[in-house]
């Protein structure tokens, strides 16, 4: 029984790959190293995924980060992003205010009609310490119009303090290509390597 | 290494656009540099544009020749721009807005056209096959759904497309016939009006026009409302009676009134939604007079809810408050730079009017409820204050500066501040905020862009505007980069004219004063009717973009610090200790 209860999250594992289009051989999914630039951090990251950085931006708000996005599907569509907030960076106080901003909404909710935050996780990351945020939001379209259309995202991210600065990997997919794309993610973080 | 190993190396490099720059640049005069990057920036090459934008001395060595100079920087700029914009992630519901933002940069006239991309939208995707080949198929896809790619529209069954045109309809013999070879010569712009003509008659094309399928979903759910309320057993069979056979916003509108009028035992969500979503009623409609009288009172109560916030502060600081109440058009605001004022949506007051049970009347006899409206609008108070900041420093720099989206990011960042603000200090607003988000997307949009800046800060919040909130604006570089490409194609030609044809122009046509205020869009398109003195000092105005950048550099730097100083978020709540 253990054996197929085993099987079968093997299955749809392996299925979530298929689905967010990772090529897989003999089982596993193409992945290749990266490395940022001073040994700010490594990962593996998809191979089939497209990975863009804009080094000028990098530079101007010391946030040292690469984007990839997943081959689009009929599920819809994810990106991924690991970044590094440098100690010089001033977009966040530090990693507790970057926490507290992002598992609360502007009015200090966990749950509105249009969010809904899990609550913030003590966990242990490719050998350290870290804090895991889960968030579902309806995100407008047109906030500049008079018009409702939104979009149903699903969100997690995994924050790690450093001795300077911390370091942020995201994932965030339309809902319904949320699960498809979660393993490829779960796969960079593990791999994930960033200053102590 | 073996010769097979440097040659895929080499290939590799000449793929990445590094060879002849990234490489080697500095290491070769600055004139041949200049040579290299003429010619791969007319290819269209982005890594060779993005060198040589960075590249001061071939810069300034292309700028002798003022008009070559510009129009090699347009073209760099345009092509950086462009890279930019498809290295970030474009969700699967997110295409349409990638559609608008191609549109306004792949038409005729564009620089982008002269570096060989467009005006026929396909041209892109062999630009992106020869420059950006590691994109995955699922980039490529979304690119192709963005740029209305026959077989995408239509399918790959058929070659041919009849359709009506308003009066030009099938059934009379005189439709319009669509052909994929004529499709295919169309400019984005072009098939975006045709889908639009399609949707008139087909419901099927509505995903592909985010705002009237945005719409029809917004009708389809207030119809549900509708059906809930005439089946709740509720109305008495006269009441029903009323609602038999009338248009549905006639049905919407009665049911307002009933519930005003008479003790309709439904909840109090739906008799908002229904509030909210029906057309005013007289005694609710502020006529232009009682407007007038409305925008008088709220200049002084809107400066009393801004004082005392960093943001509001910030805005307070710009000069007198003007506010005028008027219909905007589909907006919540807007900044009018003619006469200085900052006008609100007269339908938004009247709604948060419906929703409270206020008439005109009782608004005019009431500092109470002026305050309240002042409250509630103050977040698009504070945002359009940002759009006058732009507006004065234009004016004072005496430079051409068109809305871009850099605009939007400074706009929305400082509203978001100010939002944030208001709910960390004020309860009445928090609790109107609150109580209003439910039933009015205004409140609700106001409290998601708090939400977002605080979570996403300077950095994320810019890549959240420009991608998801306006991604129909150009950027600076883009705006310059069109603007100047047409000035200095157009000073050319003047150069050329004979000389009484170009007195002609510059004793009759469009003044500097006439251009400053044009989009880029529009002044691109009438450069031949503008006087040659405005276009040069409009092209030189734009030659070098560092006061522009410098300004919004700043301003970004200040709403940052009035942030961390105002709404210290990290400070609230700590997360479990390491």
């Amino acid at each position: 029984m253990k054996n197929l209860i085993l099987a079968s999250v093997i299955f749809s594992l392996a299925g979530a790959a298929a689905c967010a289009g990772v090529p897989a051989k003999g089982g596993a999914a193409a992945f290749k190293k990266y490395s940022m630039d001073n040994n700010y951090f490594s990962c593996s990251i998809p191979s089939s995924w497209a990975l863009s950085r804009d080094k000028d931006e990098d530079e101007k708000y010391s946030i040292y980060e690469i984007q990839l996005e997943a081959p689009q599907t009929e599920k819809g569509s994810a990106a991924i992003k690991i970044a590094y907030y440098a100690k010089d960076s001033t977009d966040f106080s530090g990693f507790q205010d970057f926490i507290d901003s992002n598992s609360r909404n502007a009015f200090g909710e966990t749950k509105s009609a249009r969010e809904t935050y899990e609550p913030v996780k003590k966990v242990k990351l490719a050998g350290r310490q870290a804090f895991e945020l889960s968030r579902e939001m309806m995100q407008y379209l047109h906030p500049e119009s008079k018009s409702d259309e939104s979009v149903q995202l699903k969100e997690k991210f995994y924050v790690l303090p450093a001795k300077e600065g911390f370091y942020v990997l995201s994932v965030s997919a339309e809902k319904t290509a949320y699960l498809a794309n979660l393993p490829v993610f779960e796969k960079v973080a593990k791999s994930f390597k960033g200053k102590p | 290494m073996n010769f097979s190993a440097a040659k895929t190396l080499r290939l590799a490099a000449i793929a990445a656009g590094l060879l002849c720059f990234g490489l080697n640049a500095g290491a070769e005069p600055a004139a041949g540099r200049l040579a290299k990057f003429e010619l791969a920036i007319s290819s269209g090459d982005p890594a060779a544009a993005i060198e040589f934008l960075k590249d001061g001395e071939v810069r300034g060595l292309a700028e002798q020749d003022q008009q070559k100079g510009a129009v090699l920087t347009a073209e760099a700029e345009a092509l950086k721009d462009l890279k930019d914009l498809l290295a970030m992630p474009w969700k699967d519901s997110e295409v349409n807005k990638l559609n608008q933002s191609l549109a306004i940069r792949i038409d005729i006239d564009k620089p982008l056209v002269k570096v060989g991309i467009g005006p026929e939208p396909e041209k892109l995707l062999t630009w992106l096959g020869k420059y950006a080949p590691a994109y995955p198929a699922g980039k490529k896809a979304a690119v192709k759904k963005a740029i209305r790619q026959w077989e995408v529209v239509f399918g790959t069954m058929t070659d041919a497309r009849a359709m009506d045109w308003d009066q030009a309809t099938q059934n009379y013999g005189q439709g319009v016939n669509l052909t994929k070879a004529g499709w295919a010569a169309l400019t984005l712009r072009e098939r975006n009006t045709i889908i639009t003509k399609l949707i008139d008659t087909e419901a099927a094309f509505l995903p592909y026009n985010d705002g009237m399928f945005a719409a029809k979903k917004d009708e389809v759910a207030l119809l549900k409302t509708v059906n809930e309320v005439k089946n709740s057993g509720a109305l008495s069979p006269a009441q029903l009676g009323q609602l038999a056979g009338k248009p549905f916003a006639d049905q919407v509108y009665l049911l307002g009134s009933f519930f005003d009028n008479s003790n309709v035992t439904v909840s109090a969500d739906i008799k908002s939604r229904i509030h909210a979503a029906r057309d005013s009623m007289p005694k609710e409609v502020l006529p232009a007079q009682q407007r007038n009288l409305l925008g008088g009172m709220l200049t002084s109560a809107v400066s009393k809810e801004l004082a005392g916030t960093k943001a509001g502060d910030r805005a307070l600081a710009a000069g007198p408050l003007k506010i005028e109440v008027r219909p905007c058009d589909g907006a919540y605001s807007r900044y009018d730079p003619a006469t200085g004022a900052i006008v609100l949506d007269s339908e938004t007051i009247q709604q948060y009017m419906r929703m409270k049970g206020y008439t005109a009347a009782s608004v005019m006899k009431s500092k109470e409820q002026v305050a309240e409206i002042a409250k509630y609008m103050s977040p698009s108070v504070v945002y359009e204050a940002a759009h006058r900041m732009q507006a004065d420093w234009a004016a004072k720099q005496g430079v051409y500066k068109p809305h871009v989206q850099e605009d939007e990011i400074e706009a929305m960042s400082l509203e978001g501040v100010y939002t944030n603000e208001k709910l960390a200090k004020d309860p009445a607003f928090k609790g109107m905020l609150d109580s209003s988000r439910k039933f009015s997307s205004y409140a609700s949009k106001k409290s998601e862009i708090a939400t977002n800046y605080r979570g996403s800060r300077a950095r994320g919040f810019g890549q959240t505007v420009r991608k998801l909130y306006v991604p129909g604006l150009p950027s600076l570089d883009g705006a310059a980069a069109q603007v100047r490409s047409a000035v200095s194609g157009e000073l050319a030609r003047r150069a050329a004219m004979p000389a009484v044809e170009k007195a002609e122009i510059d004793a009759s046509g469009l003044t500097l004063n006439d251009a400053l205020g044009m989009s880029p869009e529009e002044l691109a398109g009438s450069v031949q009717e503008i006087q040659t003195a405005a276009l040069a000092k409009i092209g030189k105005d734009l030659q070098d973009m560092t006061a522009y950048r410098g300004r919004y550099e700043a301003s970004e730097k200040v709403t940052r610090r009035s942030f961390m100083a105002a709404a210290p978020a990290g400070k609230k709540s700590a997360p479990p200790a390491l």
